[in-house]
């Protein structure tokens, strides 16, 4: 099973420094249009009485079965042999959008040139033996790179995935 | 049954096609794998044959699986080239394509749809063209080589506004006219067509809705010149685009045999009526999660998802596709369109909109039922895929969302509850 990133959500604080990390790593200028490839979610939960704040870093999840890979029309979106990592032939890409209504995380976003620009696990960091640099910097370790499958006990219990998927613990949902 | 099968026959060469065989070979078939193609090109996405036309992307980029036929080779699959089907005898599990029998064990219609030209005198006409096939693809790109002046799109479709875009890109006046009212009558609400057609207008095109093309007449000297119904005006233009919508090509099928209507009606299997005989992409009636009625979806990850479904059947797995729900996104001229799901027969809808974005969400008895999106692409497949996940649960997407998990309620407050 490939590495990816994973988010431990009881340890995520929102501080952002992921963010920080992608924008520089990217070389990405909000001002410019370019926002980074992760962002923060602030949920709230029982606003009403005791609430629940939880924070999330999300970006790009590299789906097993990306929905996005599926609809693209040109097969500009494939999976790296080696990272693993859903990512982008910008040549190929023809800026039609049709990846912003695949994903169901809202994850696309598209360049001045209207190409999808989207999180590549750092591929080039990862071949070169290092973290992708959201996990290098992340303060609380909330952010890791890890094999999936030797996450999968916590995940099924604590992880952004299962929170998505409504497998969290009858604690957490309401 | 089909776990014996050693001839599996695909129907056609395009996406769902391609994704059939894989879906074979990855299911463990082992046996021969022929398929019946209706031209010698390789499999391409239609969809970018409008882009092929304006420039946006070179020749081989029209063939998602490569300019060759190895998408079919991969899967050791014998593709005839040029031989469209003729005539299935689905039950006695016999095709004739190119005036030849061909026996299988099991098949898969996957033949596609062919533009729908409107049977009016000049629809053949030099400068007329249909825009779904490569060769519409050559005809409009060669033509725009001759740097025409004019154009009228007859068609207030995804595929008309793409052609509208191109000649208005190249400077050319151009025409939009439609038998319909409004544009994109099918996946936009009034209001959210009216958005639309402001901008368009604002960018100098000309939008006749409601208006029927009655002829085409070519000039003497050069250019055509289109007469509509009821109607003592006409446009001189110099080329005429006909994007009227598709039709299955099903011109083989015995209905009969095969129940059919638009398109050949399958289950989650993908399977028609006739066991061992499947049918996937744009000549398919899958089912539409939100009305829980059997329709084509002409979608290219629906007919890919279809496809691999049908494919890995044929093999003996036993694999379900539930089925989707409209959605289309549109980018064009600057802006994007989306719609989702059900955007006409709610009963309440709220709308907002700002400085260069319209939003309008459609309700059925206080149920999410569709959206509208203009230049608000952000938290659109969140919507969609919120929507289709309920559907399949058979839940409602309430309107506060008390049905989705925290972090999609999240995501989707940016559009709910902004």
């Amino acid at each position: 099973m490939p590495k990816t990133i994973i988010l431990n959500l009881d340890k995520c604080v929102g501080c952002g420094a992921c963010v920080v990390a992608c924008q520089d790593q990217n070389d990405l200028y909000p001002e410019q249009g370019l926002p980074a490839l992760r962002r923060i979610y602030q949920i709230e939960e029982n606003r009403a009485d005791d609430g629940d704040i939880t924070y999330a870093s999300a970006g790009c999840r590299h789906c097993e079965d990306s929905p996005c890979f599926v609809g693209c029309p040109t097969g500009a979106i494939y999976r790296d042999d080696v990272t693993h990592a859903v990512r982008i032939d910008r040549d190929r890409c023809i800026g039609c959008h049709s990846c912003a209504l695949a994903c169901p995380f809202g994850v696309p976003r598209y360049d001045a040139d209207d190409h999808l620009y989207k999180c590549d696990l750092c591929s080039d960091r990862v071949q070169a033996g290092l973290e992708p640099a959201c996990v290098r910097v992340c303060p609380f370790e909330a952010l890791r790179y890890e094999d999936a499958n030797d996450v999968q006990v916590d995940k099924e219990r604590n992880y952004l995935g299962t929170l998505v998927n409504g497998t969290r613990g009858a604690r957490d949902i309401r | 049954m089909s776990a014996v099968a050693k001839k599996a026959c695909i129907i056609g060469n395009g996406g769902a096609a391609v994704e059939a065989c894989r879906g074979l070979r990855e299911s463990g078939f082992d046996g021969d794998i022929d398929v019946f193609a209706l031209g010698s090109l390789p499999p391409y996405n239609p969809m970018l044959t409008s882009y092929y036309a304006a420039g946006k992307i070179p020749y081989a980029h029209m063939f998602p699986y490569g300019a060759s036929d190895t998408a079919f080779g991969k899967y050791r699959a014998r593709v005839h080239r040029d031989s469209p089907a003729e005539r299935l005898f689905a039950r006695e599990r016999r095709l004739v394509a190119a005036g030849e029998e061909f026996l299988f064990d099991t098949c898969c219609i996957a033949s596609g749809a062919s533009p729908i030209v409107p049977p009016i005198p000049g629809a053949t006409l030099p400068g007329v063209h249909a825009m779904r096939t490569v060769e519409d693809a050559v005809a409009v790109r060669e033509a725009m080589d001759r740097k025409p002046r004019s154009a009228l799109v007859v068609g207030a479709s995804m595929v008309g506004i793409k052609l509208v875009e191109l000649f208005w890109k190249a400077g050319m006046e151009v025409t939009l006219a439609d038998l319909a009212e409004r544009i994109f009558p099918l996946a936009a609400h009034p209001d959210c067509s009216r958005v639309i057609e402001d901008r368009l207008v604002d960018k100098g095109i000309d939008l006749r809705f409601g208006c029927a093309l009655e002829r085409v007449d070519a000039v003497p000297g050069g250019g055509l010149l289109a007469s509509f119904k009821d109607s003592t005006h006409q446009i001189a233009v110099d080329i005429v685009i006909l994007a009227i919508g598709v039709r299955a090509n099903l011109g083989f099928v015995n209905r009969d045999e095969l129940e059919a209507r638009q398109g050949v009606l399958v289950d989650p299997h993908m399977q028609t009526n006739v066991p061992g005989v499947y049918a996937a992409g744009d000549c398919a009636q899958g089912m539409n999660l939100l009305t829980g009625e059997q329709q084509i979806i002409g979608l290219w990850a629906n007919a890919r998802n279809q496809g691999f479904t049908a494919g890995c059947n044929m093999a003996g797995a036993s694999r379900e596709y539930a089925g989707e729900i409209l959605h289309n996104i549109t980018h064009f001229m600057g802006m994007d369109f989306v719609g989702i799901g059900d955007v006409g027969t709610g009963n309440s809808s709220t709308t907002e909109q700002g400085d260069g974005w319209f939003r309008k969400v459609f309700y059925r008895d206080g149920q999410v039922v569709g959206a509208n999106f203009v230049d608000s692409y952000t938290e659109a497949g969140v919507f969609k895929n919120a929507l289709v996940k309920q559907a399949l649960r058979g839940q409602a997407l309430d309107k506060g969302g008390t049905t989705l998990t925290p972090l999609q309620n999240h995501l989707l407050q940016a559009i709910l509850k902004r």
